[in-house]
């Protein structure tokens, strides 16, 4: 998916969650939407907020901060969801804030410390050095199907 | 005449789409005439079309086709380029093969027109290119005809092994007329006769052009005559099936859209919307039903190939086997067709296989020595129904119920409740048919059970009827389309959730007053008396987990209960509200879900919102419906605790405290006894209490059946008086187990196995004295606890 060289600069949709800049490749990424009504599931994983319907298709909402192990979400206000495209079909990630779609240089790239929690690093793959903070890039397949019950952090 | 005319209609079909390719390889045969591939491609149409005129008797065709082919060996052999005009002719030759099928397919044969000059050409070129390449100007496509004409016979007499080829010459075209006249009367033979006399003196070019150009012109104009009477090309269409699934799932969402529309309109007051709506409605309802036929194909397809499997099958096995196939027509959707083939093929194999007996048997029994494998096809209340019947030996009822008790499919005691009519459909049962000796002593059954899961999975079903010495018939039920099905939508915790139609029975309500008195528990396992058959409850908020299980003395509502047939297993689901029946569209679920058996899929409703799709035999699993045991309910006439001859046993009965009331078959029993709660020492986890000189630990059972450590705040410890105790021997091992009271011992008690599995040892109930009471098996209750204590105190 991503044949891009190193030299080019790639770009990224990013957002906001829990205070970090999360992103993933533009080309990753169906669409940006408002959260909609969910329709829940009983018995699902917990990562599995819901269902929507996205104009006719059943698409899978999940929480990425339970994905990521962050705590719930204190505020009420409205999540916007990225509905990502994964190998298994469109997925919508809720995350707190949507950010700017960002061309990131090559050579900012950094593997991903080793002292992040252990329960996010399977879902990223690298990070990048922006001035003022990291964009930390997620595996779009791993999160997709990420179904492990999280335990938020306190 | 049906099937011929079957025929001409493929070959026609399959012609034209050649033809079509024939002229785009040509095209870009010019561009690179030495494509050897391509060559090669069109030698092979042209081939295929000669070959079938042979079989189809239309020597016209077939002698234009050969000459045609003639041409192209050296051209695909390298021995001749194709130039320019070889391409001409070539193209010609395609006009006329496609000019001559619009004549076969209108009825008239292979119509008048003549083609010598063609043929000629075609000869011309093969033998005289240089002819032709010498003066392109002139006249390219007349290349000497009376020459080539001329030259034709020995060079067609040493390539050629049809028998029309000795004619070909001068006079070929006269014989040619000859052999059209005599072999197809039913053309009406108007006036070919000039071109012949034309041909035969054709060193005029001019004419022989004119004749050409007169004959094209007829080709030409053929399409034209023809295009009023819808061409077959232009009546059927080749499709990518993917196209056509694409085409099925878009009118799918279609329906949820137009379902959407109508809802919406019906809550608004505009007149103009409402027709709108309903205009959309009838014409949507219409689409759907065009968009499915397109993938509806005839029953014919799936079972074409089974004469030559029966055939091939039964001389290897030294039987005699006709097959006779009726409804071939009968129209079902290809998903369910692809689906349905495999376990017909399975079927059919085992019926020849086992069902059908030897000759020198069947003329034994006084039957026909040639067995006869009947297949019967139609649609029966909007489901399509194959029979596959024989006329073998049947299935020997005895010999299948001693072998499912010895699989221990069923109990001894179930069995002799069971009717010969029960007997039969064990063999569909897993675990029946792994076994070849039951294979080869029942007359069928290698994989049946497969078979049954496969026809289940689509929805559909398989009965099995059969006759010692008489045959066997069985009967397979599939929906005609998975692409939409009916559902009943209910609601539970304020969630739609639809459930299959094809499983639902009835729908019962009862009131609170009701159900407080009807729903019996074992336990703390609901169950309703149906016309005096025990129904077991589930309810679905508890399966669901949305609300704690409920237990015996809950205050009860007004219930809901969808009785439900999963996979044979008839229960009750409890709803909180029954709500309409829907056609809907089925969708997958994202991987997420699944790992979640309970869920078939997903639709969108109406209103936009996502329903999930029950998946209820995934339902009564995780209920406890079924699963665990090997015992599987059959389907039966009548309920077995009707009956009266049945095994008997002395039953112990107990009450456990919570009102629920368990029979201890007497025959595991040691003793019963009294421990004052003083005479109760703890040893660990344990209590135990001595016992003519052993310690034995003491057990309870809980209202779940589950086996536990007494409990030191339980209630038959906090009370002072002595506790009953039901003392259990095993082997060396000594138990006791504390039970409320002793309430009765009843001799002769009938007993028998009961459909609900659920936990280990305690798989049967039965009524006792008016009250619903759960028989425990104590050797496997206590087995898992004793080997506990067992462990506990070697290691003390």
């Amino acid at each position: 998916m991503n044949t891009t060289t190193l030299a080019r600069p790639e770009s990224y949709c990013t957002f906001l969650v829990d205070g970090l800049l999360y992103g993933i490749e533009v080309q990753n990424v169906q669409e940006v939407v408002r959260v909609q009504p969910t329709t829940r599931v009983p018995l699902a994983p917990q990562v599995v907020r819901g269902l929507m319907n996205l104009r006719g298709h059943i698409v899978s909402m999940l929480s990425l901060r339970n994905v990521l192990g962050l705590p719930a979400r204190a505020s009420d206000r409205h999540e916007m969801s990225v509905i990502i495209r994964s190998s298994d079909g469109p997925v919508g990630l809720l995350v707190d804030e949507i950010g700017d779609v960002m061309r990131v240089d090559q050579a900012d790239h950094e593997s991903v410390p080793g002292t992040l929690h252990r329960r996010q690093r399977p879902f990223l793959r690298c990070a990048y050095k922006l001035e003022q903070r990291l964009l930390l890039i997620l595996d779009v397949d791993r999160v997709a199907t990420a179904t492990a019950t999280a335990t938020a952090i306190d | 005449m049906d099937g011929f005319e079957d025929i001409i209609k493929e070959f026609l079909v399959e012609s034209y789409e050649n033809l079509d390719k024939l002229d785009d390889d040509l095209l870009a045969l010019e561009d690179t005439p030495d494509d050897q591939q391509r060559l090669a491609s069109i030698f092979r149409t042209v081939h295929t079309i000669k070959g079938t005129c042979g079989f189809l008797a239309l020597p016209k065709l077939e002698r234009i086709t050969h000459v045609g082919e003639n041409l192209l060996v050296p051209l695909r052999d390298g021995e001749l380029t194709l130039t320019r005009p070889i391409a001409d002719t070539l193209l010609e030759m395609v006009d006329a093969i496609r000019a001559m099928l619009r004549q076969v397919e209108s009825g008239q044969g292979e119509g008048d027109d003549d083609y010598e000059t063609l043929v000629a050409r075609l000869e011309a070129a093969r033998t005289q290119p240089t002819a032709t390449q010498v003066d392109p100007s002139a006249a390219p496509m007349v290349s000497e005809p009376s020459v080539s004409i001329a030259d034709q016979p020995q060079s067609e007499n040493t390539a050629t092994t049809s028998e029309a080829s000795g004619q070909v010459g001068a006079d070929g075209a006269s014989g040619m007329d000859r052999d059209n006249a005599a072999e197809s009367p039913l053309h009406q033979q108007a006036a070919p006769e000039p071109a012949a006399p034309e041909q035969a003196t054709p060193r005029d070019a001019a004419s022989e052009q004119a004749t050409s150009e007169r004959a094209r012109c007829d080709w030409k104009e053929a399409p034209g005559l023809t295009k009023n009477e819808a061409s077959l090309v232009d009546a059927s269409v080749r499709l990518d099936v993917e196209l056509l699934d694409k085409l099925v799932n878009l009118v799918g969402e279609l329906v949820l859209a137009r379902n959407q529309i109508v809802q919406f309109s019906r809550s608004n007051d505009d007149a103009p919307l409402h027709a709108a709506a309903q205009r959309l409605n009838q014409i949507t309802s219409e689409l759907q039903e065009g968009v499915l036929k397109t993938r509806m194909q005839p029953i014919r397809n799936a079972w074409g190939k089974l004469p030559r499997l029966v055939r091939d099958l039964a001389a290897s096995h030294g039987k005699q086997v006709d097959i006779r196939m009726e409804g071939e027509e009968t129209e079902v959707d290809k998903t369910v067709l692809e689906a349905i083939k495999d376990p017909l093929t399975h079927i059919v194999r085992n019926v020849v296989d086992h069902g059908i007996e030897l000759p020198e048997r069947r003329i034994a029994c006084g039957k026909p020595p040639r067995g006869v494998l009947h297949l019967n096809a139609f649609h029966e209340g909007g489901q399509m129904i194959i029979e596959i019947s024989d006329d073998g030996g049947g299935i020997d009822t005895n010999l299948v119920r001693a072998k499912a008790i010895e699989r221990g499919i069923i109990s001894n005691q179930r069995a002799s409740t069971l009717s010969e009519s029960d007997i039969t459909p064990l063999i569909l049962l897993p675990g029946f048919s792994t076994a070849a000796s039951v294979t080869n002593v029942s007359g069928r059954g290698v994989g049946m059970d497969v078979v049954k899961t496969n026809i289940e999975c689509i929805g559909g079903s398989l009965e099995i009827q059969s006759t010692l010495g008489l045959g066997t018939t069985l009967r397979i039920k599939i929906p005609l389309t998975l692409a939409i099905m009916p559902v009943l939508l209910v609601a539970t915790e304020g969630d739609r959730y639809a459930i299959p139609q094809a499983s639902l029975l009835e729908l019962v309500h009862i009131d609170s007053l009701r159900a407080r008195q009807e729903i019996e528990f074992i336990h703390d396992a609901p169950l309703f008396r149906l016309r005096e058959q025990l129904l077991p409850l589930i309810y679905l908020d508890e399966q669901l987990g949305l609300h704690p299980p409920r237990r015996r003395g809950d205050p009860t509502s007004d219930l809901n209960i969808v009785v439900l047939d999963a996979d044979g297993h008839q229960f009750g689901l409890v709803v909180d509200e029954i709500i309409d029946t829907q056609e809907i569209v089925i969708k997958p679920l994202g991987s997420h879900f699944r790992e979640i058996p309970v869920y078939a899929g997903a639709t969108i409703m109406g209103d936009g919102t996502i329903c999930l799709i029950l998946d209820l035999i995934g339902l009564a699993q995780s209920g406890g419906i079924t699963g665990g045991q090997a015992e599987r309910k059959v389907p039966i006439t009548q309920p077995p605790w009707h009956s009266n001859e049945s095994p008997s046993e002395s039953l112990l009965i107990v009450d456990l405290g919570d009102e629920s009331r368990v029979a201890i078959p007497l025959s595991s029993v040691a003793r019963l006894e009294k421990f004052e709660s003083s005479d109760i020492e703890r040893l660990g986890d344990f209590h135990v209490v001595q016992y003519r000189g052993q310690t034995i630990p003491l057990f309870s059972i809980d209202g779940s059946l589950e086996c536990q450590l007494v409990d030191v705040s339980s209630r038959q410890l906090a009370s002072e008086s002595p506790l009953h105790t039901v003392v259990f021997h095993d082997g060396d091992r000594v138990a006791g187990v504390v039970v409320t009271k002793i309430l009765d011992i009843l001799h002769n008690q009938p007993v028998h196995a009961d459909p609900e599995g659920g936990q280990a040892g305690a798989a049967r109930h039965l009524v006792i004295q008016q009250r619903v009471t759960r028989i425990i098996d104590l050797n496997t209750f206590l087995r898992s606890a004793l080997r506990h204590w067992a462990d506990a105190w070697f290691a003390a």
